[in-house]
């Protein structure tokens, strides 16, 4: 048997949890999400749900990934017996899913960064056109390609020279470009409007339950809590390695992460969008096609108005580049881990996952629709993965949890009751009322007439075909990924 | 800004930023207190 690897320190562990936490939903979607919501009505309920629902998601990651030295599928499998690994599989499926079409928003912001210092003073004469033009081409694949070989390369040489020595390198550069991108922003004429906009609670808003939902939404997807990423990273953790204390690293770090790119943007954004007539709230709450508005339309024709913009709009998409590829190393790995686990040996999964990654991101990268579909359908999908570790903690013995895997040697922080209240209670409501709510808005807003067909981009049909499919996949398999990936080789 | 923004955002930067700061600097020195025993 082959000797198991492990980070190398508790450093290097906390450098590759927050690699894992902050992507690029921390730099555009944090911004857009919160200007639609009221700003500082928006924030009250994002840290609250940072408490009340990834932290303990990701203390649970941790524990059972430390417990059974598995990736997702045989975790589930070891942790809970053999009928429960299919739950196992649909997490597995649900992030894999995420990395095909995640590599190709990789793909955008390294086109961005290099189209940003490339010398040719009229590439971003027309934002839109730009956009379209790259988007309605073939593009997309070569970067798509490029990020899952970077991704890929990175994980092939393993977790100490590949995994930690990446994030040493990332992490530390990330806090830098975004650290360095507040300062020249806030100190941009009239940035302290932005900063009002961003921190002013406005009370209609924190009254209104939407504000509520979509707090808790980012904050699950933000920190990658339940995407069972931090599991297969405790899958590398020494034997007297924390778990409490990491979790509130990893999520409060990824809140600053968020926070920081908030300030950058919002000061920005006020600061320069009135100059060309443009309403700053309105240019940060645009979408735009698979959430693009703001990042790629506005914030390239607000930055190269401005003195030294072009320097300004390469920090920055270096910086989402930078967070886009520690989070897709975590996707790699995680999908790498679950073909180890099922017997191949590294280079062999990886292969796999690169090749499979990028031959079922090419409809992603091709098609924007289908992008957004996949966006929609594995995004909320991972509501029902963070769901199946909260069973996996119930099934389990919450309390028992609690004592003989969490409250262990070498634990510098040690989970108290509030654990089991949160975990048996709160996030169990959280979900019924966030999958409600979602269902209702897809329902009666987002594709009233056809909510229901399943070839619909956003559609709650979508959403339950697609997971259907991998729900009766999962189980038919069930026994035989049970085998190949629970038991003791 | 507004006396009441100045307020939310002291309290938040304070919980986020603070809270990580804190975070990351126990799990430093409990590291080096582990490693000295």
């Amino acid at each position: 048997m082959k000797k198991a690897e492990f980070f190398s320190s508790r450093w290097a562990l906390i450098l590759a949890a927050l690699g894992m936490a902050v992507g690029t939903g921390n730099i555009w979607r944090f911004p857009r999400i919160a200007a639609q919501n009221g700003g500082g009505s928006f924030l009250i309920p994002w840290v609250i749900f940072l408490f009340l629902w990834s932290i303990p998601l990701l203390i649970i990651e941790f524990a059972i990934g430390k417990e059974t030295r598995r990736g997702a599928v045989g975790a589930f499998g070891k942790l809970l017996g053999e009928k429960y690994t299919w739950m196992g599989a649909f997490v597995g499926f649900c992030t894999m899913a995420i990395m095909f079409y995640y590599s190709v928003v990789m793909g955008w912001c390294v086109k961005y960064f290099t189209a940003s210092i490339l010398p040719n003073a009229n590439t971003f004469a027309d934002t839109q056109a730009f956009w379209d033009s790259f988007t309605g081409g073939i593009q997309p694949l070569y970067f798509h390609l490029f990020a899952m070989i970077i991704g890929s390369f990175v994980i092939y040489k393993g977790v100490v020279t590949g995994i930690e020595r990446a994030n040493k390198i990332l992490i530390p550069l990330l806090f830098g470009l975004l650290i360095l991108a507040a300062i020249r922003a806030l100190t941009l004429p009239g940035a302290i409007d932005g900063l009002n906009f961003l921190f002013e609670p406005k009370w209609e808003y924190l009254l209104n339950y939407k504000t509520w939902l979509e707090a808790l939404s980012q904050s699950a997807w933000s920190t990658g809590a339940g995407w069972g990423l931090m599991l297969t990273y405790a899958v590398y953790m020494q034997k007297n390695e924390d778990i409490v204390l990491n979790s509130f690293v990893a999520g409060l770090g990824n809140n600053s992460a968020s926070l920081l790119s908030g300030i950058v943007l919002f000061a920005a954004v006020f600061s320069l969008a009135p100059e060309l007539g443009i309403e700053p709230a309105v240019a940060l709450s645009d979408s735009g096609p698979a959430s693009t508005g703001m990042t790629f339309i506005w914030i390239p024709r607000l930055f190269q108005a401005m003195p030294l913009g072009g320097l300004f709009m390469a920090i920055f998409f270096l910086a989402l580049m930078t967070a886009a590829l520690s989070s897709l190393i975590a996707m790699i790995e995680f999908s790498t881990r679950i073909f180890m686990d099922a017997g191949l040996e590294r280079k062999s999964a990886i292969f796999m996952v690169g090749v499979g990654g990028f031959l079922l991101g090419i409809p992603s990268a091709l098609n924007i629709n289908f992008l957004g579909n996949q966006d929609w359908v594995w995004g909320l999908g991972l509501m029902v993965s963070g769901m199946f570790f909260t069973f996996a903690a119930i099934k389990y013995g919450v309390d028992k949890m609690r004592t003989q895997l969490i409250n262990t040697e070498g634990n510098d922080l040690r989970a108290g009751k509030w654990f089991n209240i949160i975990v048996t209670f709160i996030i169990p409501i959280e979900f019924i009322v966030l999958i409600s709510w979602w269902s209702w808005q897809a329902i009666t807003l987002y594709d009233p007439k056809g909510w229901w067909n399943p070839f619909h981009t956003f559609s709650l049909g979508t959403c339950i075909f697609q997971w259907g499919i991998v729900i009766l996949l999962s189980i038919l398999l069930n026994r035989w990924l049970f085998k190949r990936s629970a038991q003791e080789s | 800004m507004s006396g009441v923004s100045i307020i939310v955002m002291i309290i938040i930067i304070t919980l986020v930023w603070g809270g990580f700061a804190f975070a990351l600097k126990s799990a430093i020195s409990k590291e080096s207190k582990k490693k000295n025993k």
